[in-house]
């Protein structure tokens, strides 16, 4: 167990401070407690989970405020100690957010989880921080809205984490990332004063927007107030296929240029097509299958020893891989993957779906499938788009499957201009190929760019050795998407794993984050060691 | 071998799972605890069973903030049977010597506050063929159900069902919750022979209904007789009834063993709409998504703040669907409710709903 003690108080006088503010039950120095909270779903933590060790980096204690006064209270309280505080959302976090690598006070957010009004004449919703997506979600569709921010991790993330790491959803081609749906915030800054930035001039500067995506170095997010939609009358999904990658790019690009605003818009890279088509082969629960990228690897064998003249080393490695079911030997053999994942003639599945008024869906699906089948494609059906909005959820399921071969498996989610898309794609593919197996899509497009979503796994023998194969993945995919002009971070935030690029990508301005953080966090007591490299906490 | 090192793949899936059913999990939503999800849980019995955890007193007093209601199950692409895998811990706790909660607070042998048959109509019968096991809830804490469903058969013109000595007996469940398999195990057997010959049994509490249908039959115990929740006993003697129907604003609170682990949404629905004015309000969590109300798995018993916000929290969907009503049909759920609900709100098992129905002269 690493564990910088920064602590300046004796634990008692800590726990006795804070209990004191939310009351003895909702402070706790539990071993349970510590360790759900010393990590969060950095795929390095459960590299280090997998090799037996579940509690690396544990806070000094966790707390749970029920309101935004005992969050000032928390924050008051240590603010005069000097101890780091981590805001703590649903902790679905894949960068480190909230791991305490310096220690300090964990504050769980989840108890402020009121939905504090709905302005059905305005269409604004008012919620507390700590509210779990689904739930707002859920409320809203009740009362006939919806906020049209679907993440993966709804079921598992809060409305504020969202806000601290200007989180995008499924939809967000129509609706936006989180950071274009906030109309203001209340955040409780580091001396325990709240700022409610609807009490602030509506014009210049944004204040909500220079919180939003802080990743808890700036305060606590306890309110946020945002516009909603009507719930959509009608829906229109269809699969399309493609027989290149760029072919499908340049229709993805044409739609949105057309002006039209899909709510899912996205491609697939062959490899990640067979995934997805393999799911929408699969009938009722494809997660009770075996991964669904073990699945298109043993497609891949097939095809890649019946083809004509099919032979060599490889091909046989990648065989008896598949045929023993061993996702973890494919795994291990990731260049062999790679190359035949690139040789498969599989074609690309594209994805678009419109939601709203029904005359309004209908046209724009009318005008997109025109545009789509002029740019070379093929129509799939309305029953591909919707078996994919059936079980858009299912992927994230499997993860735990290749973790319970010994493997990992991590996301990066990059982005850059339509121009440089292709280059982005190839030279992070390029770069992370000799490490791990790794297969990508498309999606969150905007009329000027659109995001790469690369999945990558890979297998060693031990933790120690996984954990030095994952840095070496991720510095090289990092140094790959910097000099193909891309940004390292779409929107899963930055936390810890992301932090050393972000000096690359931010330049000149760290200077100015640097006099910001020292203005509102002069101790530095606010999540310290994410976000931005800082004295504090060193890497992890 | 310890009980868990069989539960070792289903362990690891939820601890490598980015906690994808946190939303469903009642116990987590009103604890805002990421230690107390279905993910926080099996994570914690993962490293117990790797080792990596040391089970002692504190760990195992954790296991028990589950009330094992399946939301997490029915919201799993895996369908983990978390409440199994819990359970499961529980008894290895216990086995180890780890029990923060002592057995006695889980065997429910008092006297019934409600001496029925002493005040009731005559029907206790030494070796009935019709067996009316009302379970401990309804003999403590709601005993008035218990005459009453005697009395419904009365004006039903229902012949078979009584009483007996079995019906005093307990089934056990809260002993197989918290993790007291051994004395379970005996406590089955013994309700078992007292059962002896009855053809059917019918159950008011559907935490016993589940208990006997599934558990029993796991310590091999399953009882010979069929066994029924007494909804379904009761909607075929209700048709052709002369009910007159209840008013006001009734809402139907799904209890968690009956929408979940049994799937049974329509016959108490049935029954409420043929004794009610109005059709039941329907809360805004309902049938397999019901929220619940902390009225089971032992949670009353080992996490009772907990329990009372669950309470609380199903309370509040009442309120604001514009119910002034609420009825159940497991008596379980009954007594959280009501504490909960205070003035604010009615709340009654659905027997007393029904008996106001077909009310007789004596009514
Ligand atoms: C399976 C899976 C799928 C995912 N899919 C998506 C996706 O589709 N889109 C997407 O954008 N992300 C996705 N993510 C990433 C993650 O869900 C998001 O980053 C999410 O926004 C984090 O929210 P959280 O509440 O879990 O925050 P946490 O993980 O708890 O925290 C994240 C960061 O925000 C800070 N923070 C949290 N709450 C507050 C607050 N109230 N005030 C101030 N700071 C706070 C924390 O200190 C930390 O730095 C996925 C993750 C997983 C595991
Ligand atoms: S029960 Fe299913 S969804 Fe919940 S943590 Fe376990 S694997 Fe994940
Ligand atoms: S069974 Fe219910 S209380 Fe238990 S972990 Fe699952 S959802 Fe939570």
């Amino acid at each position: 167990m690493l564990r910088p003690a920064v602590t300046r108080l004796p634990q008692a006088h800590l726990i006795a401070g804070l209990a004191a503010i939310v009351g003895p039950t909702r402070v706790s120095t539990e071993l349970p407690d510590l360790v759900a909270y010393s990590a969060d779903f950095w795929p390095k933590l459960q590299i280090w989970k997998l090799g037996g060790d579940p509690e690396r980096y544990p806070p000094d204690c966790v707390v749970w405020p029920s309101t935004e006064a005992e969050v000032q209270g928390v924050v008051s309280f240590c603010a005069e100690h000097a101890i780091p505080l981590i805001p703590y959302g649903g902790g679905s976090g894949v960068c480190g957010g909230t791991v305490p690598i310096s220690g300090g006070v964990v504050v769980d957010l989840k108890r402020l989880r009121s939905i504090v009004a709905i302005d059905r004449d305005s269409h604004t919703v008012t919620a507390e921080g700590g509210i779990l997506g689904q739930h707002l979600e859920d409320r809203l569709a009740a009362a006939g809205f919806t906020l049209g921010h679907f993440p993966s991790s709804i079921m598992c993330s809060t409305l504020g984490g969202w806000l601290a790491t200007r989180s995008g959803g499924q939809f967000s081609s129509r609706y936006g990332k989180i950071e274009d749906m906030v109309l203001s915030l209340r955040v409780v800054l580091a001396d325990g004063s709240v700022l409610d930035t609807a009490d602030r001039s509506t014009g210049d500067p944004d204040w909500t927007q220079l919180l939003v995506g802080s990743e808890g170095t700036l305060g606590f997010i306890t309110q946020a107030t945002l516009r909603v939609h009507a719930a959509p009358a009608s829906r229109h999904f269809r699969g399309f296929k493609f027989h290149t990658l760029y072919d499908g790019l340049t229709a993805m690009r044409l739609v949105m240029q057309a002006g039209l605003e899909p709510v899912v818009l996205r491609l697939y890279d062959p490899f990640d097509s067979m995934v997805a088509l393999g799911k929408q082969d699969a009938p009722g629960d494809g997660a009770a299958e075996a991964h669904g990228m073990r699945g298109a690897i043993e497609r891949l064998s097939h095809w890649a020893t019946t083809r004509p003249g099919a032979a060599g080393g490889f091909t046989r490695r990648l065989r008896r891989a598949a045929r023993t079911k061993a996702i973890a030997a494919a795994l291990s053999v990731p260049s062999v993957v790679n190359k035949l994942a690139q040789a498969v003639p599989s074609q690309c599945l594209l994805i678009i779906g419109f939601e709203g008024p029904d005359e309004a869906v209908q046209r724009s699906a009318w005008r997109s499938r025109q545009i789509l089948l002029d740019a070379d494609g093929t129509d799939a059906g309305s029953h591909v788009g919707e078996t994919w909005l059936a079980k858009r959820h299912a992927v994230s399921f499997k993860q735990a499957r290749i973790y319970q071969t010994g493997s990992f498996v991590d996301t990066m989610e990059v982005a850059t201009t339509w121009d440089r898309l292709p280059q982005l794609y190839e030279s992070v593919r390029r770069a992370v190929s000799p490490h791990a197996f790794i297969m990508a899509h498309f999606s969150h497009a905007y009329r000027e760019g659109c995001s790469i979503y690369f999945t990558f796994a890979a297998h060693r023998s031990n933790a120690e050795r996984s954990a030095g194969l994952y840095d070496t993945i991720w510095d090289a995919a990092l140094l790959a998407t910097q000099a193909a002009g891309g940004t390292t971070s779409h929107h899963h935030g930055v936390g810890i794993s992301k932090k050393h690029a972000m000096v690359a990508e931010h330049g000149e301005m760290l200077r100015a984050w640097r006099a910001l953080k020292d203005a509102m966090d002069p101790q530095g007591i606010l999540n310290p060691g994410k976000l931005f490299p800082d004295n504090a906490g060193g890497g992890a | 071998m310890s009980r868990l090192s069989p539960l070792h793949d289903a362990l690891t899936l939820c601890t490598f799972c980015p906690s994808l059913c946190h939303h469903a999990c009642p116990v987590a939503a009103v604890e805002g605890r990421d230690t107390v999800t279905p993910w926080g849980l099996v994570s914690l019995v993962h490293h117990i069973e790797t080792g990596s955890v040391r089970l002692t007193d504190d760990v195992a007093h954790t296991l028990y903030r589950c009330s094992g209601c399946r939301a997490c199950t029915e919201a799993c692409l895996h369908g983990q049977d978390v409440e199994g895998i819990l359970f499961t811990a529980r008894a290895e706790a216990v086995a180890r010597g780890r029990r923060p909660h002592a057995r006695e607070r889980f065997q429910h042998d008092q006297a019934p506050r409600d001496p029925w048959w002493e005040t009731g109509p005559a029907r206790f019968h030494p070796d009935p063929t019709v067996l009316l096991l009302p379970g401990h809830r309804d003999l403590v804490s709601d005993a008035t159900a218990v005459r009453k469903t005697l009395r419904l058969c009365e004006r039903l013109d229902e012949a078979e069902l009584a009483c007996a000595d079995a019906s005093l007996l307990d089934v056990g469940y809260d002993l197989w919750a918290a993790g007291y398999r051994d004395e379970f195990a005996l406590r089955a057997e013994r309700l078992r022979q007292a059962v002896g010959d009855a053809a059917v049994v019918v159950v008011m509490s559907a935490e016993a209904l589940y208990a006997l249908k599934v558990i029993y039959p796991q310590v091999n115990q399953a009882l010979a007789a069929q066994v029924l929740h007494v909804s379904d006993f009761l909607l075929p003697l209700l048709s052709g009834a002369v009910v007159s129907r209840v008013g006001g604003a009734v809402g139907y609170h799904d209890s968690c063993h009956l929408a979940r682990h049994f799937g049974v949404f329509d016959v108490p629905r049935e029954l409420l709409r043929r004794v009610l004015e109005r059709p039941p309000i329907e809360l805004r969590q309902r049938e397999a998504d019901t929220f619940c109300c902390g009225g089971t798995g032992c949670l009353g018993i080992t996490a009772p703040q907990t329990a009372a916000a669950m309470s609380e929290e199903v309370v509040q969907m009442a309120l604001e669907a514009g119910c002034e009503r609420l009825v159940t049909f497991a008596p379980e759920c009954v007594g959280g409710l009501r504490a909960a609900a205070g003035e604010r709100l009615r709340v009654d098992g659905a027997i007393t709903l029904i008996d106001e129905a077909v009310a007789g002269d004596e009514a």
